[in-house]
């Protein structure tokens, strides 16, 4: 049974939130502005009403990407993945 | 810090709750009736989980997603304030919205308990009220978000690894991630 934190949608303080749980820092309006425009563009992008969260799209493809992973390394596999594969129209 | 708390601390600060009385519906204002309603979910739902956690020593994680996902309803709780802002409590729908917001509280105070508890039998809660300080730096940073995906806005090119950054923030919500560093990367 999927956990309920995947299916719901993150407010922004929420993905504020996590973002500086994984970094230890606070992204700006800029970085967060930037980063959700490349996931939208990718089809990962789900946005309903000011509630933020990953397509079915998006979270099968990084599941797909951080599958067999440790969980602290998955931060990184990710990170290079997203800059070998740029959002459609960047390639 | 949190001040913890046993089993039979939480669940008397549970049957205290139970004592307080469910503030009336009326006032004959639409908004009011909403915020009635969504009280009346919240309640329900908080009271099923605190319930299940009492009965379960080691919740299981989905009922700790749950307990996290309660923790606040800003939704309810802006259309309160509204309401506050919109009557004063000489007025029955001023009267009524204070009421609600005052239960409301009461709600989230029996959660804090119960995330106290929780953390008093070695169960990890991310601690809400640092959530809440993340409203602070959201505000602002919300219309310049909602601009830019309206296009209305140019954005300045950052790393890659931002867009990996939010990415995995988006991803791995409600996993409480540690990655044991103290500074900023990337």
């Amino acid at each position: 049974m999927p956990s309920i934190a995947m299916e719901r949608l993150q407010t922004l303080e929420e993905v504020i939130a996590s973002a500086d749980a994984i970094n230890h820092a606070i992204p700006n309006a800029d970085e967060i502005a930037w980063a959700f425009l490349r996931l939208r563009r990718r089809g990962w992008l789900l946005i309903k009403d000011d509630s933020y969260g990953f397509t079915p799209k998006g979270r099968r493809e990084i599941d797909s990407v951080v599958r067999g992973v440790t969980y602290h390394h998955s931060f990184e596999v990710l990170e290079r993945w997203i800059l070998n594969h740029p959002p459609p129209g960047e390639e | 810090m949190e001040k913890k708390m046993g089993t039979g601390r939480f669940s008397k600060v549970f049957d205290e709750f139970k004592r307080i009385p469910f503030p009336p519906s009326g006032g004959g204002n639409k908004d009011l009736e909403d915020a009635h309603a969504s009280l009346i979910l919240y309640d329900a739902d908080t009271a099923g989980v605190v319930t299940s956690i009492l009965d379960n020593p080691r919740p299981s994680e989905e009922r700790i997603h749950q307990l996290i996902d309660l923790q606040a309803d800003y939704g309810l709780e802006e259309r309160l304030e509204k309401l506050i802002k919109a009557f004063p409590d000489s007025n029955i729908v001023g009267k009524l919205a204070r009421e609600y917001m005052g239960y409301y509280y009461e709600i989230r105070k029996l959660l804090q308990a119960a995330n106290s508890y929780l953390l008093s039998i070695s169960v990890n809660v991310p601690d809400w009220r640092v959530i809440e300080n993340y409203r602070d730096m959201a505000d602002p940073i919300r219309p310049v978000l909602k601009s830019a995906l309206a296009g209305e806005r140019e954005v300045l090119p950052q790393k890659p690894f931002v867009e990996a950054w939010l990415g995995y923030a988006l991803h791995c919500y409600g996993k409480t991630p540690d990655f044991g560093g103290s500074h900023r990367v990337g």
